[in-house]
């Protein structure tokens, strides 16, 4: 084994432990950043890198929509829309069993179609729904781990920045790979549904029914509620699919959208001062350690692990299931650290064509691909997403990881149904595209 | 043993862009460090790191610079008050590839009057930089059924620099904020009506799968992402190496002229392949277009220069450029 | 000591929560300078000029300069599974190393920012879309890491003392 190759490994075991010590997360990522850039690049290497990296990897333009979309869920929680919108919900789907988990899986897969982002959406919902869920009994750590996990559909349902990039770097149709996503996309919310309704049978008191009788004067009132949802909703996607504007700003138009019907309710001014002032805080927790995910995403890609790791699987010559599998687990385990840019970029222009080479089809490794990095989010020790939700719940995040595992099993499920029968992803692009070249 | 002594006399490089793989200046930079792998006899070997993984556009300079990279693809719009003389070869000439390589040489590399400037400016930066690359024409593509330049007028178009603002008005074009990776999702859309951008762009992002007419400009050209290396870096090779990257680098530039039109070909065929209309404007409109776009583009360089000090200097360069842009300049 | 810490805790505390509230303003701007350019570009088929410059600017603000308030309010995002079941006293080495690490980290960046903050200086400069200095964001980038590492600092002090006083009280 190349010598960088190890100390990215031991660097990759070291930010491990330094983890379970409960040092913070952000603070453990950089430090290992530190240590591995020093052995392998240098000092000049290394203080060039964290010179710049602070400033040059917050000020972008992209990463505004995870700011943009915390304050919209912010002000819709503080202003009472979305309890409004839950206890609509309540008084339909209440008597089902998890009726307001499976609407919330439901509503972040329309969320999806207005947003580009699944840390986003997490927060999104993290926001909106947690406390709804806790108040009719939900267990916390399973709405959680359903919130981040239904935060994935956002990487299936188009429009989506991970797909356009992925298409970008290995030269495939951008337009064919985001409709591609769509059944899958679609199955997965099902998925997810029916692993609810799986744990309501196992356990029922984590996803209670609740016991009710609501007259139909009482539900048609409801509906009342639910309007400001749908008028938000219809304003970002309206937005995005007329032009008006592209979905990284669809947070601002939302959070417009939501201060607009605040005014309407009369919300006080200070009620609305402190959600910018919570979304800012929520925003920054979340943000160092994109930062430094950054910096051990480089420290990687110095280190060549990522690379090494990939010509083992080349040279052992496995059967295209195995060599599947391989893939699957690798990025299992390396999305465990690196930010999903930083992923794609040093691993795609290997594992794109080995994937094709041992007979998958394009379109379908894309979306397969997409979607492993969107598991890389729920899982430990590093999962966006789960830190995301742990970060408004304001819980550690090994709660969310275990509230996870089952929906972690979920999203291997449509793995599976992706690799097996890859008809499922590429049927809907044929039909719109034809079944032409990629 | 003899094995160990060859792996000790590798020369091992760190080589950094921002530019995804299938991007021009990333094509460009590997066809280069390939030519020159090969001419040393593998006594060379560059570790390339591409698509960002070591920094984005705007860190590049700082990682050659600094020399935590060993040489980098120089982005040089993106270091405006690093590196202000070095920005009007980021403006259009009206000129094929092959004479806008020859200018640019000429002007940066081998004129006695303008090449110390260039130099000095790259030496206080601490870089050293390489032959410029040919990037060819820039063009507009756009969502609606244009036939000529004249319809691009009171339509939304894409805009990056603050002086395509000024461009933009004259031309009676609406500039829209919207930043690359969003310009597919934008003019699919119509959050704008056309890209205004390199037309090497189009095929690597996408463009010609959503645009209908593509508007053909004529021969026109930017020369654009030399290899820069950082000096100390660039100091330490042995004479044979530092030639071998001269060479590279000057027969990858008059590759690029080749391989510009090919791909030149190759992207008006990918239009027409999705049923787009690839419409060639004509000498006249082209010409008041690009009178409009020099003006600006050239006074936004000129006061770049002033701020940093430089504007004797630009001055110096210009009386060169205001030939080259037309085509009038003669070796 | 503990009278001064508590005082030294006190003022940091006042100063990193004007940090975010500035931060929290920056967070409406940027709210506000994208609708207007969404409206406007619709509209009135007038863009802002250099919105996405803005907008990368205040990002940096929005997102970093609450950073040591987090740090010392809420706590920045950790794993406590194997603390919890840990004794006091392996805890209170944890901690140490903890903040330790933090500080040691954070004074290194701060450092490294603040070259970095001088050289936007020295030649100004500028956002492409639009002719503003990045030097403020890059300052503010300084500040914000320096309070993290002062605030690392003073947890560290404050662990420390409280540590020594447990310690005293048990024996005693
Ligand atoms: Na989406
Ligand atoms: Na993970």
């Amino acid at each position: 084994m190349d010598c960088n190759a190890w100390v990215g490994l031991w660097t990759f075991i070291g930010m491990f432990v330094f983890l379970m010590l409960g040092v913070p997360i952000f603070i453990a990522l950089m430090a290992a950043a530190f240590v591995g850039s020093w052995l392998i690049g240098g000092p000049i290497y290394t203080f060039q890198q964290f010179a710049s990296a602070p400033y040059h990897i917050t000020s972008s333009y992209n990463f505004a929509v995870v700011p943009l979309f915390i304050l919209m869920s912010v002000l819709a929680g503080n202003c009472g829309i979305a309890q409004g919108a839950y206890d609509a919900a309540r008084k339909w789907l209440g008597g089902l069993r998890g009726g307001l988990l499976m609407v919330t899986v439901g509503a972040a897969g329309i969320f999806g179609a207005a947003c580009g982002s699944s840390i986003a959406t997490s927060a999104v919902f993290a926001k909106m729904a947690l406390p709804e869920l806790k108040k009719y009994k939900y267990d916390q750590s399973l709405s959680m781990g359903c919130i981040a996990a239904g935060g994935s559909l956002d990487a299936l349902i188009p429009p989506n920045v991970g797909t356009i990039i992925v298409c970008i770097l290995v030269d495939a149709s951008i337009g064919k790979a985001l409709v591609a996503g769509i059944i899958p996309g679609l199955v997965f919310a099902i998925l997810l549904m029916m692993t609810i309704q799986v744990i309501g049978f196992l356990k029922p008191t984590a996803v209670p029914r609740i016991e009710m009788s609501v007259s139909w004067k009482e539900k048609l009132n409801a509906l009342a509620f639910i309007f400001p949802v749908i008028f938000i909703i219809l304003l970002i996607i309206g937005g995005m699919y007329f032009g008006v504007f592209p979905p990284t700003v669809g947070g601002a138009m939302g959070s417009v959208g939501v201060l607009l019907i605040a005014g309407l309710r009369r919300t006080g001014i200070k009620v609305i001062a402190h959600s910018f002032y919570e979304a800012v805080l929520l925003n920054t927790q979340l943000f160092p350690l994109l930062i430094s995910g950054f910096l051990f995403s480089r420290f990687m890609a110095l280190s060549g692990l990522p690379k090494f790791l990939l010509q083992l699987v080349i040279e052992a010559n496995l059967p295209p299931l195995m060599v599947m599998l391989i893939i699957i687990i690798f990025y299992l385990f390396i999305g465990c650290v690196l930010e999903f840019m930083s992923m794609a970029v040093i691993t795609l222009p290997i594992v794109y064509p080995l994937l094709l080479g041992v007979g998958f089809d394009p379109i379908a490794t894309i979306i397969i691909l997409v979607f492993l990095s969107e598991i890389a989010l729920l899982t430990p020790p590093i999962g966006m997403s789960a830190f995301m939700v742990a970060g408004v719940a304001g819980v550690s995040p090994e709660v969310v990881f275990q509230g996870i595992i089952p929906f972690f099993i979920t999203c291997l499920v449509l793995l599976g149904m992706m690799v097996f029968f890859p008809g499922m992803v590429t049927w809907l692009p044929n039909l719109f595209y034809g079944g032409i070249s990629v | 043993h003899p094995a160990e002594a060859a792996e000790a006399q590798v020369i091992k490089l760190k080589y950094s862009t921002s530019f995804f793989p299938p991007e021009p200046p990333s094509v460009f930079a590997n066809h280069t460090l390939d030519l020159v792998e090969k001419k040393t006899n593998g006594k060379v070997k560059v570790e390339r790191f591409m698509a960002g993984a070591l920094g984005g556009p705007l860190e590049q300079l700082g990682l050659a610079s600094s020399g935590a990279a060993d040489v980098i693809s120089l982005h040089i719009d993106q270091y405006a008050q690093q590196l202000p003389l070095h920005q009007i070869t980021n403006t259009e000439l009206m000129v094929s590839g092959a004479q806008g390589l020859a200018s640019v040489t000429a002007i940066v590399h081998e004129l006695p009057e303008t090449k110390p400037l260039f130099e000095a400016e790259q030496k206080k930066n601490n870089l050293k930089v390489l032959h410029f690359y040919v990037n060819g024409p820039t063009g507009i593509t756009a969502r609606f059924p244009a036939k000529s330049l004249a319809d691009v007028k009171g339509k939304k178009v894409n805009v990056i620099a603050a002086y395509q603002r000024e461009v933009f008005k004259e031309l009676g074009w609406i500039p829209v904020n919207v930043q690359i990776p969003e310009l597919y999702e934008a003019l699919s859309r119509g959050v704008i009506d056309a890209i205004f951008m390199a037309t090497a762009a189009n095929v690597p992002l996408k463009w010609h799968e959503i645009g209908k007419v593509h508007l053909q400009l004529v021969d026109n050209t930017i020369l654009s992402t030399p290899l820069a290396f950082n000096m100390d870096s660039w100091n330490r090779l042995p004479a044979d190496v530092q030639k071998a990257f001269i060479e590279a680098a000057w027969e990858t530039a008059q590759w690029t002229v080749e391989a510009t039109e090919m791909n030149l070909k190759g992207t008006y065929k990918a239009f027409e392949d999705k049923g787009a209309k690839v419409v060639k404007i004509s000498q006249k409109e082209s010409e008041a277009f690009f009178k409009v776009l020099f003006k600006h583009s050239v006074n936004n360089w000129l006061n770049i220069c002033k701020t940093a000090g430089v504007e004797r200097e630009a001055k110096v360069i210009q009386k060169y450029w205001d030939e080259m842009k037309w085509g009038k300049w003669k070796k | 000591m503990r009278g001064f810490i508590l005082q030294a805790f006190h003022i940091v505390n006042r100063i990193t929560r004007g940090l975010a509230i500035i931060a929290a303003l920056c967070m409406a701007i940027l709210m506000v300078v994208n609708f207007t350019d969404i409206i406007g570009t619709k509209f009135f088929l007038q863009s802002v000029p250099g919105a996405l410059d803005i907008s990368e600017e205040l990002m940096v603000l929005l997102t970093l300069l609450p950073i040591a308030f987090i740090a010392l309010e809420r706590g920045h995002i950790r794993i406590t599974l194997v603390e919890e079941h840990l004794p006091m006293a392996i805890r209170f080495v944890l901690l140490m190393i903890q903040y330790g690490v933090a500080m040691l980290i954070s004074g290194f960046v701060t450092w490294r920012v603040s070259v970095q903050f001088l050289k936007t200086v020295e030649v100004v400069q500028l956002k492409e879309g639009i002719d503003l200095p990045i030097w403020p964001a890059n300052l503010a980038v300084v500040i914000a890491f320096g309070f993290l590492t002062l605030a690392w600092i003073l947890l560290f002090i404050k662990t420390l003392v409280v540590g020594i006083e447990r310690k005293g009280i048990g024996e005693g």
